[in-house]
């Protein structure tokens, strides 16, 4: 008998999944790792073309490398589960001998946890390649934007779980249509109950301290995301060959 | 081993496709699972892997279901579905990764497997042809040391060659805490591998005898046409009609042909099974 890991363990076989993951997705990490590396180095090269850059545009640069980050990040969740969606290769995936909840956590591992530290390290050493100060990166500012990206994460991730084609395009358009459908709810709610506007005024007063925004907001993307986690749970330990 | 009960199955928006079967399979046989295409097979062979749901009854696997796809019965099952997309990465390489989920795995066997089959692994699994895929999978699912393995249309794609190789090493194999489903509609391809027969027709097992029954109740002849011997079924050949006739009849036995008799079941399932339950046909 020859088994390289023993695979008694939860821990373990998260481990084999996150292996198994990262193998059968080698190409596409990485054809989207040497693209992200390149984008870096191509920028570097036009900034040392044209000299020095001032604050603002270096900063624009990070920003605009933050919002390719998300993107490719959603793209990356979403072909997670790409194995289910074919009849041919669901068996591969259905009867492996791990349970759908390790599954799940492994590939969440691979597309949010890993390639965060990944994407968010590039980035850091993009700012630091074009001229911004190395506690820059590291201030509130950019992270204030990585919460929604947490939440929109676990939405495509929850996506990349429930669809059985087009999992990224899928995703955005269900999104797109739950939005346009709560906002033409309120829309009606508020035209109904309130004809003169909302029947409350947002007190403009009201201030919250720095931290416990940052506590709240952190609360509420894990709750939020741990939602959609749970969603895609259950959504993945009752489906079905396609 | 394996039990189904009152098991039924409807694809959404579709007359049952299994209705009310009961199955059971014991370690140390080979059955093979035979059908007219659309019969219901692979549908079968799903719903045992667990990856479709069962609308009623159960399918447990050494008494857990499964479709609950619990560790321990995904570990003693392997499906090598009929149709396959493989990873593109090497033969070694799935083996690397896929094998360490199947603690009885045993490499030494899954290279002896590939030896004989002549499918090198070293290289990737979507350069290989659909036939030395299938050769490829076959080794690893007998590796894995599963014990239940579950082969849809397995010689589909498979050269000449490759059809014997596969029986051979079937018939090779030490299956004592072991089981082998073969579902085909090649009938000629399970040659004399398979110790029980089971039918599936209209979503139901029409037919399940093992060989030594069959052996004991039918005489496989060929005969000629102004023979007066009654038969059970016949098929007309250059030679004659091609016969089968109740045991006892007949001394000259031919050995079974499973074509003609799958044939026969098709297409006159109540003599077969007449005869079988002891009315006279």
């Amino acid at each position: 008998m020859n088994s390289e890991i023993a695979t008694n363990t939860f821990l373990n076989r998260i481990i084999l999944l996150f292996r198994r993951n990262v193998m059968i997705n080698k190409r596409t990490i990485l054809i989207g790792f040497i693209s992200l590396v390149c984008g870096v180095v191509f920028i570097k090269g036009t900034v040392l073309y044209y000299g020095e850059i001032s604050p603002i545009s270096a900063e624009s640069i990070v920003t605009f490398g933050f919002v390719i980050f998300t993107l490719v990040g959603y793209a990356f969740t979403s072909i997670m589960f790409y194995e289910k969606n074919s009849a041919s290769s669901a068996p591969q995936f259905f009867t492996l001998p791990a349970s759908p909840f390790e599954k799940l956590i492994s590939a969440w591992l691979l597309s949010f946890c890993a390639y965060t530290i990944v994407g968010l390290l590039l980035l850091y050493v993009l700012s630091l390649l074009i001229g911004l100060p190395a506690d820059w990166f590291f201030s509130i500012k950019i992270f204030n934007e990585i919460w929604p990206y947490v939440i929109y994460q676990s939405i495509f991730f929850l996506g990349a779980v429930h669809f059985r084609s087009n999992n990224f395009l899928s995703t955005l358009v269900a999104m797109l249509g739950v939005l346009i459908l709560f906002g033409l709810i309120a829309l009606l709610v508020t035209n109904t109950f309130t004809p003169d506007g909302l029947f409350f005024k947002i007190p403009t007063t009201l201030t919250a301290t720095s931290t416990f925004r940052v506590f709240i907001t952190c609360l509420l993307t894990i709750v939020t995301s741990a939602f959609f986690i749970w969603a895609s749970y259950l959504r993945l330990k009752r489906m079905e060959l396609a | 081993m394996l039990s189904i009960n009152d098991l039924t199955f409807s694809y959404k928006s579709s007359t049952s496709l299994i209705q009310n079967l009961d199955l059971e399979i014991k370690s140390g046989g080979i059955y093979g699972l035979l059908g007219l295409n659309g019969a219901g097979k692979s549908t079968l062979l799903n719903i045992i892997s667990g990856m479709l749901f069962p609308k009623q009854g159960t399918c447990s696997l050494y008494g857990k279901r499964t479709n609950t796809r619990d560790i321990e019965t995904l570990r003693e099952l392997y499906i090598l579905p009929e149709q396959f997309d493989l990873p593109k990465i090497t033969g070694d390489t799935y083996t690397k990764i896929q094998s360490p989920f199947y603690p009885g795995f045993d490499k030494n066997v899954m290279n002896d497997i590939l030896d004989v089959f002549e499918v090198d692994s070293s290289k990737k699994l979507n350069s290989l042809s659909f036939g030395q895929r299938k050769k490829f999978l076959i080794a690893f699912a007998i590796a894995t040391n599963s014990s239940l393995l579950l082969f849809d249309e397995p010689t589909n794609g498979l050269d000449i060659p490759s059809k014997s190789q596969f029986r051979r090493i079937i018939a090779s194999l030490d299956l004592e805490n072991r089981a082998i489903l073969i579902s085909t509609h090649q009938v000629r391809d399970l040659g004399s591998m398979i110790d029980q027969m089971i039918v599936l027709k209209d979503g139901r097992i029409v037919f399940n005898h093992s060989l030594d029954e069959i052996d004991m109740k039918l005489a496989f002849q060929t005969i000629k046409e102004d023979s007066p011997k009654t038969y059970l079924y016949g098929e007309e050949t250059l030679g004659g009609i091609k016969a089968i006739l109740p045991s006892g009849e007949v001394n000259n036995q031919e050995g079974i042909d499973l074509e003609l008799l799958f044939n026969s079941i098709i297409l006159k399932t109540n003599t077969l099974n007449e005869h079988f339950n002891g009315v006279s046909a």
